[in-house]
């Protein structure tokens, strides 16, 4: 697949933004956020893009919001969040929504920041928003998943506890990502844990534990399973599919019917924070603590692209359709273009496909 | 592989077989030597037309093209030294205090290695483990304060590993720990003083490597006292990590050192580097072990 002038942007744990054109390999832009006091470096935790316009929104660790307009500037939204975010909900063209670990909810509508009124329980890890049906999934820390409705701002599911394990013992709850398998509706969704399972909550049945419990840890080293650190679906799947990203660097393609390993994404050694499919192509990027921005190719699992982004990678987020054009012409004369790494093809060696459980 | 010859293998008598086995190396050597010395007329004859010198290819010098090796001078990489968590041993600021503990019902092993490791590694507090669970020991150590965690493991009276766990906040790293030689068994050893040594952290080349560089450079305080005329070297070859403990001395000139080996010997090899404290099961590796990761042989991490 041809990926010239497709436009990745990451986050490091530096606060540095760059736009890497994935198909040469090279950062053709890069920026850098500050905390507000000092000098010193903030991690990105977030980022977001909203709406077609070129904004992307960056949430540093710091608790602050920052957008980056246009690749040009960087304008920090008055306001913070206290603790963080946890994660960007995509509202509209417009706005976005915003989470604390406190469950604070608050809104970023164009630069503005709006702290809404609904508080969402406490010890959030993860969110996710439907821009449809305006509704709010969060889960965290002994928080199980919740789902709530923006418009009428109320609770309309609240998942419960699977049941004891084999020896009676209560499984504790550690929701660490969360994902609508369908971006159509909010009918089924996928939560992974801090100990690598993958669950799955289904809204209409009135089950309010979850319809299905699966491993993600198929490589079990001395039966140490490894933390859920992404799920992502991506839009012209094969329905009831996602991937899903583990701590210990697995990216695996999960069909949740089969309850299937369907493949896997080659190439991290790190935990994986990342991951975000292209919202038209069958491209998926991924990024970690392993310091490298990968691309794969969704059907085949092949990896396109491999860049070295020096810092480890928080957040991915993939450009509009036009940023590369946009990127030459707009580019000021004194950006200081950071060296950009050189891309290595690299093919998945041929394997025995991973046996299905 | 050359075939033995005939006469050789006729040869029933061992004595004898080894004579002309020694007699027919001796020959060898001999035409070797002579080779090398007429090449090397011939080059001294040739001046500077001589072709260059032939190196043999070795793992390390057909290394594969690896983007995260540092360069000279990588301001990024300078940067984000700067913040890290070793940063503030490294800058001399603070003193390095650790807890060393042992697996579960450990035995004589670990408390022989434990008995040279302690003796080198200044600040360092041995506590038997009980049966706390490293995670209760981890906030225990914060509290009191300590900047790491070192835990030895062993298994079937073997030494095996050895969890290396930064406070308060991380990393942990996991290592494989072999070959050790106690410091008794060091031929013409010398006997090491409570002088802090120098640290000499040799072919850390990649960022992760770097990383784990730092992690263990920042065991010793960061001040050390020449006076004592002793180092402790961490070497990094094909991403095993060899301990060494020296004391040295320069000739009357300054341009010899001799050395004089004190300490225990042990090798390493990391296994996984996580963020956090000790969590392997619910932790973000930074990097881990992974079969489909090993491409090739002349591929290395650190």
């Amino acid at each position: 697949m041809n990926l010239d002038g497709r436009i990745v942007v990451t986050g490091d744990d530096l606060g540095l933004l760059k736009a890497i054109d994935v198909g040469s390999g090279k950062v053709v832009f890069q920026t850098s956020i500050s905390s507000a006091d000092d000098r010193r470096r903030v991690a990105v935790t977030h980022l977001s893009r909203t709406g077609a316009r070129d904004n992307i929104v960056v949430c540093t660790s710091d608790g602050a919001i920052h957008q980056l307009l246009n690749f040009r500037d960087v304008a920090t939204v008055p306001g913070r969040l206290e603790g963080g975010t946890v994660g960007i909900g995509e509202l509209d063209e417009h706005r976005a929504l915003l989470c604390s670990p406190a469950g604070e909810l608050h809104f970023l509508q164009d630069k503005i920041l709006i702290p809404s009124s609904m508080t969402v329980g406490n010890n959030i890890q993860c969110m996710q928003t439907s821009q449809k049906e305006r509704i709010l999934a969060v889960a965290g820390k002994e928080q199980e998943l919740e789902l709530w409705d923006l418009q009428h701002e109320k609770s309309t599911f609240r998942a419960k506890n699977v049941a004891s394990d084999e020896l009676g013992l209560r499984v504790p709850v550690d929701n660490r990502c969360i994902a609508f398998t369908s971006k159509e509706d909010t009918k089924i969704v996928a939560v992974g844990t801090g100990l690598g399972r993958l669950r799955l909550y289904d809204t209409r049945c009135g089950q309010r534990r979850p319809v299905q419990d699966l491993d993600t840890s198929l490589n079990r080293r001395n039966g140490i399973p490894s933390a859920c650190t992404a799920i992502d679906v991506w839009n012209r799947s094969e329905p009831g599919s996602v991937v899903v990203a583990t701590g210990d660097g697995d990216l695996r393609a999960f069909d949740l019917r089969s309850k299937q390993v369907q493949g896997v994404f080659r190439g991290h050694s790190g935990s994986i924070k990342t991951i975000r499919s292209h919202q038209s192509e069958p491209l998926l990027a991924s990024g970690g603590f392993s310091r490298f921005l990968l691309i794969h190719d969704v059907k085949s699992r092949a990896q396109l692209a491999k860049v070295y982004v020096i810092n480890r990678v928080m957040g991915v987020v993939w450009a509009p359709e036009n940023s590369g054009k946009q990127l030459a012409s707009k580019l000021p004369a004194d950006v200081n273009l950071s060296r950009g790494s050189s891309l290595t093809h690299s093919q998945p060696k041929k394997r025995r496909s991973e046996s299905s459980r | 592989m050359k075939s033995v010859p005939r006469e050789l293998s006729g040869i029933r008598d061992k004595v004898a077989r080894r004579r002309v086995v020694l007699e027919e190396k001796a020959v060898k050597k001999k035409d070797r030597r002579e080779a090398r010395k007429s090449r090397e007329k011939e080059r001294e004859r040739l001046g500077s037309e001589a072709p260059p010198k032939q190196e043999p290819r070795t793992l390390e010098n057909t290394r594969e093209h690896d983007e995260t090796i540092v360069q000279r001078g990588d301001e990024a990489v300078t940067e984000a030294e700067q913040v890290d968590e070793f940063a503030g041993v490294f800058g001399g600021e603070v003193t390095p205090k650790i807890l060393v503990t042992t697996g579960y019902r450990a035995t004589r092993v670990t408390y022989e290695f434990l008995k040279d490791f302690v003796a080198v590694i200044p600040n360092i507090v041995y506590y038997k483990r009980g049966q706390y669970e490293l995670k209760k020991i981890v906030k225990y150590a914060t509290s009191k304060d300590f900047t790491d965690i070192i835990v030895v493991r062993e298994d079937h009276k073997l030494l095996t590993g050895l969890v290396h766990c930064h406070l308060p906040d991380g990393p942990t790293a996991e290592y494989r720990l072999t070959s050790y030689l106690p410091s008794g068994r060091i031929r013409n050893r010398g006997k090491s003083t409570s002088h802090t040594p120098e640290v000499i952290l040799n072919n850390f080349t990649t960022r992760l490597g770097r990383r784990v560089g730092r992690m263990i450079g920042a065991l010793f305080p960061h001040n050390p006292e020449f006076r004592g005329r002793q180092a402790v070297t961490i070497h990094n070859q094909r991403d095993f990590l060899f301990f060494r403990f020296h004391r040295y001395v320069f000739s009357e000139a300054g341009e010899r050192v001799r050395l004089q080996e004190l300490g225990p010997r042990f090798t390493l090899k990391l296994k996984s580097l996580h963020g956090g404290t000790f969590d392997p099961a619910g932790g973000e590796f930074e990097w881990i072990q992974k079969k489909d990761m090993v491409t090739s042989r002349r591929r290395f991490v650190l």
